[in-house]
């Protein structure tokens, strides 16, 4: 199977869904299914499905364990093209984890070989406990697992980290003996290597978005983080590269290539002059973000753990692993569900001020507790200083888009 | 120089002509299911109130949520910046706006010279908006525009508990049946409508003074019940319906 040329569409029987697994509904389900289009798209198909996937959701997950563990990681982003989880979560629940455990059913066809999830909220702690129902229910083995993930207040940092590096020495373990593979230092090595490139490649395409408002898509930008997690890292590195380097003018774009089909995904459908942009909160669905570069909006980055903060943990090698990995992880910018005091608003406002930002949107999905308590504090700290916010909430699927049409565009009338 | 705004809302359709900061005419038609029907139909309204034609306007802006639809207009700007223009325009001392229209409600917020400094939006669901007050005056078998003066005679206010247009008008008709008077329900719903604008303007923050526009601030009833409950004395413009209009002919040029 391994020598499929690429680019082929995935055979029927890869969409199949295998005895005794409940509902992956119909295959129109994954026609747009992020990953079969990526898969698609560009050919990574490759023996994708000799290769267990393991799915994750988090910013906090470390990619490098997954992948020393001989795995591939493949971050969940949510579809609503099935309502398989109606059948487990309530409606008036988190909707971004009923979009991913859509995903997750909809896609067992395709050697998910389980998820790992992070005691991170309410939300994703429910997607756990659903996800144990589902595979208990199935006959075939599926790992579930739930890596639990410290608050980094701002207080008791020094005990925090232990505990953290202790949950991922654990969930190593537990990867270890539920798969079956080893742990190779030599291994680990690389990989820290790969993803140190592949966040500093996604940093290289934000500051082109930054310093080149409207002659990138922000929306593509941001569809290229989410894959970047769910892509073999090996592959995605030289496109990236490529992709960077077209766009900087330093190389023609390569025709017919991946990097060129990823380049038109980039391409800005209009220019955008207006108001510079930050997008805080929680991941949006993308047509807002088109819908506001159509209306002249100039968005210049980001704060979403599916978006810019992928792209900031900086581990060191450091003798112990798993030691580093967890300060790598937990000194990175916070989450709004670490409740960090001011650290995230301080961190916010340089970005606000070296991107030259004039108005932020603070982007929340229904029934997010953190997104809504945050919300508020950072409406008072950036009234202090000036700068506009804009709020608006979604339930991660793209309808109202007209309705959001009026107030996004009244935002940029006035901070215009 | 003669410029044109119109605002094309949910239910109805202002055109307002002005000449020199002056209000030459200004005309209200129904919206119905055309957008663009609507718009031309105002315009010409107008422009034959006004005695004018076509040629003699210079910049035409639209707004409303059909503002995409009017091909004539030169430039398309939302609501909210026209109702805060116009309002500003009405009354120079104005802080809060409160628009309630036909399927939305807003509340914005303006500095010393009229700008808007920041708004609030209700466009998810018609409670407390103008639909809301039509769906009720159905279920009492009364035209929306008689709820102000049919109000007048009742003594207290009947508990309306629910926001919720579709509950409501269950609890409006289990009121009629329990024979509650007319008139007390209706202030029920006013202070219903008035508690839900309420809880916006005070996420916002209330700064007087406050105005109101939008069809809404035609029903008294409304209006006094909104003050009362703001605890502050409530401008309405003599015309509040055709405040985006006029914000839109101010911003044409
Ligand atoms: S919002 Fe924070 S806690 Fe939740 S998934 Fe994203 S990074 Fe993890």
């Amino acid at each position: 199977m391994g020598h499929r040329r690429q680019g082929n569409p995935p055979p029927v029987a890869l969409i199949r869904c295998r005895q005794g697994i409940p509902i992956p509904t119909v295959p129109t389900s994954l026609k747009q299914g992020l990953l079969l289009f990526w898969v698609k798209e560009w050919g990574l198909i490759q023996g994708f499905e000799e290769k267990r996937l393991l799915g994750w959701v988090c910013s906090y997950t470390p990619e490098e364990i997954i992948l020393t563990l001989g795995l591939t990681p493949c971050r969940l982003s949510g579809t609503d093209e099935n309502q398989a989880a109606d059948d487990y979560l309530p409606a008036n629940f988190c909707p971004f984890a009923r979009a991913c455990l859509n995903e997750v059913l909809g896609m067992s066809g395709i050697s998910l070989a389980g998820v790992v999830l992070t005691t991170s909220c309410q939300g994703l702690l429910h997607l756990y406990n659903a996800l144990g129902y589902f595979s208990r229910k199935r006959e075939e083995r599926f790992f579930v697992y739930l890596l639990d993930l410290p608050r980094w207040g701002s207080v008791k940092r020094a005990a925090a980290l232990q505990e953290f590096a202790s949950s991922l020495r654990l969930f190593t373990e537990e990867l270890r003996r539920y798969f079956g593979t080893e742990w190779s230092n030599a291994l680990y090595l690389e990989n820290l290597a790969r993803l140190r490139q592949v966040r500093f490649l996604l940093r290289e395409l934000y500051r082109f978005l930054r310093e080149h408002p409207g002659r990138v898509r922000a929306a593509g930008v941001l569809e290229l983080v989410r894959a970047a997690g769910r892509l073999p890292k090996e592959e995605l590195i030289p496109l990236l590269l490529s992709a960077v380097r077209c766009l900087e003018g330093e190389i023609p774009v390569p025709s017919g290539s991946r990097a060129a089909g990823l380049l038109e995904k980039l391409r800005p459908r209009k220019p955008c002059a207006g108001p510079r942009l930050l997008l805080v909160g929680s991941p949006p669905p993308l047509s807002y973000v088109d819908l506001l570069e159509e209306l002249g909006g100039a968005v210049v980055g980001d704060d979403f753990c599916q978006g810019y903060r992928y792209c900031l943990p900086e581990i060191e090698e450091g003798p112990d692993a798993f030691l580093s990995l967890a300060r790598g992880y937990l000194e990175r910018v916070p989450c709004p569900r670490m409740l960090a005091g001011q650290e995230r608003f301080v961190y916010l406002s340089r970005l606000v001020k070296e991107w030259q930002v004039q108005g932020i949107i603070y982007h929340a999905l229904k029934f997010c507790d953190s997104s809504l308590y945050e919300y508020t504090l950072l409406r008072d700290f950036f009234s202090r200083e000036g700068i506009p916010v804009l709020y608006l909430e979604t339930d991660y699927r793209s309808g109202g888009l007209e309705q959001a049409r009026t107030r996004l565009q009244a935002f940029l009338e006035v901070t215009g | 120089m003669i410029t044109a705004g119109i605002d094309v809302g949910s239910l109805t359709t202002e055109a307002v002509l002005l000449q020199d900061r002056e209000i030459l005419a200004y005309s209200i038609v129904k919206t119905g299911s055309r957008a663009r029907l609507a718009a031309e139909q105002a315009f010409e309204e107008v422009l034959e109130k006004a005695k004018i034609k076509f040629s003699d306007v210079s910049f035409v802006v639209a707004t409303g949520y059909g503002r995409m639809g009017v091909p004539f207009a030169s430039r398309q700007v939302t609501e909210i910046t026209c109702h805060g223009r116009g309002a500003a325009f009405l009354s120079p001392r104005v802080r809060t706006v409160i628009d309630i229209g036909g399927q939305d409600s807003k509340v914005i917020r303006l500095d010393e010279q009229g700008n808007v400094v920041d708004f609030l939006m209700n466009d998810k669901c018609a409670a407390g908006t103008g639909r809301f007050l039509e769906v009720m005056a159905q279920a009492l078998e009364l035209p929306v525009t008689a709820l102000g003066e049919a109000e007048r005679e009742a003594r207290r206010a009947a508990e309306i508990s629910s926001m919720c247009t579709v509950f409501a008008e269950s609890e409006v008709v289990s009121l009629i049946a329990q024979g509650v008077p007319r008139a007390e329900i209706i202030r029920g719903l006013h202070r219903a409508v008035a508690a839900r604008t309420t809880a916006l303007v005070s996420r916002l923050g209330l700064v007087p003074e406050v105005m109101m526009t939008g069809g809404v601030a035609k029903n008294p009833g409304v209006v006094s019940a909104l003050s009362e409950k703001l605890g502050v004395e409530i401008f309405v413009p003599p015309e509040p319906q055709i405040v985006g209009a006029l914000g839109a002919a101010l911003l044409a040029r």
